[in-house]
């Protein structure tokens, strides 16, 4: 039988992945792609507490499932306004490297 | 070793691994076309846990929706960066030490809880239950009717506001 650890670990190595590439990476779609890995960790987490929970307690539980649903919603919304800021930029600036987006600098 | 566990462990070393690719690849296509396929594998753990209709979800937002998205984005962009170039800055030494130190303190604390190794049983309600459930949550107002009608207008919002931002305005 599968354990709930086994999915805490699997999510806490995907979000820390999505960090790693959060950090490291130049490309600014690489970054987003990084904060989608660390979107779906989370999603993990609240879908395998929800399975916890619901069998704890006999009844299904709606609320994990509309947490999930509604990070899903937001993750939707982050990468639609995300691509549209990037690909402003990319008229602007000719560059997609997030260390030369610099046009609020002072 | 149970069946299930054969095939979590399967499908968990599939998404770590594609995951890795996506952030270590320099191909940026790749990594992107990777990131499908860790998103799949992600799926069908959904799936595993029972919850069906976000395994069905994830393939229809993630896959369909976000992941073209994000091979658009790469390929109006394409000949920006090239390959060759190194696509990861000097700090990730640094990342790699500070990743590990944060998985260690998370593994730490949640370990010491009660019921981290509890296991997992396979539920007794068919996959339309929970959906149905779901469904009734969302739209009854003593539940997640307000939540839901805002989630809504903020998904309008931000497809408004990123049409608004990509658009092009002619040049000035």
């Amino acid at each position: 039988m599968v354990s709930l650890s086994w999915y805490l670990i699997l999510a806490a190595v995907i979000f820390l992945i999505g960090v790693y590439g959060v950090i490291v990476r130049k490309n600014s779609i690489a970054i987003l792609m990084s904060v989608e890995l660390m979107l779906n960790a989370v999603n993990i987490n609240i879908l395998a507490f929800w399975h916890y929970n619901t069998q704890l307690n006999g009844v299904i539980d709606v609320s994990g499932m509309v947490f999930a649903a509604i990070v899903i919603i937001a993750a939707a919304a982050e990468a639609a306004v995300g691509f549209a800021l990037i690909i402003s930029v990319f008229r602007r600036k000719n560059s997609v490297v997030a260390a030369e987006m610099n046009i609020l600098k002072g | 070793m149970s069946v299930q566990q054969v095939i979590f462990i399967s499908f968990a070393l599939l998404t770590v691994f594609s995951a890795i690719m996506v952030v270590s690849l320099r191909n940026l296509f790749h990594a992107a076309l990777w990131l499908v396929l860790a998103l799949l594998g992600i799926a069908s753990l959904f799936a595993l846990l029972g919850a069906s209709f976000f395994a069905a979800v994830q393939i229809l937002v993630y896959i369909g929706a976000i992941a073209i998205l994000l091979i658009f984005a790469v390929m109006l962009t394409r000949n920006i960066m090239s390959d060759e170039v190194t696509q990861t800055n000097r700090a990730w030494g640094l990342a790699v030490l500070l990743v590990s130190v944060i998985f260690f303190i998370i593994i730490g604390q949640i370990s010491s809880w009660s019921g981290f190794s509890q296991p997992l049983s396979e539920f007794t309600y068919t996959g339309q239950e929970t959906i149905l459930a779901l469904g009734k949550g969302f739209v009854s107002p003593s539940g997640f009717a307000l939540p839901f009608e805002t989630a809504s207008v903020l998904l309008l919002a931000a497809l408004l506001g990123g049409v608004y931002i990509a658009m092009d305005k002619g040049k000035e």
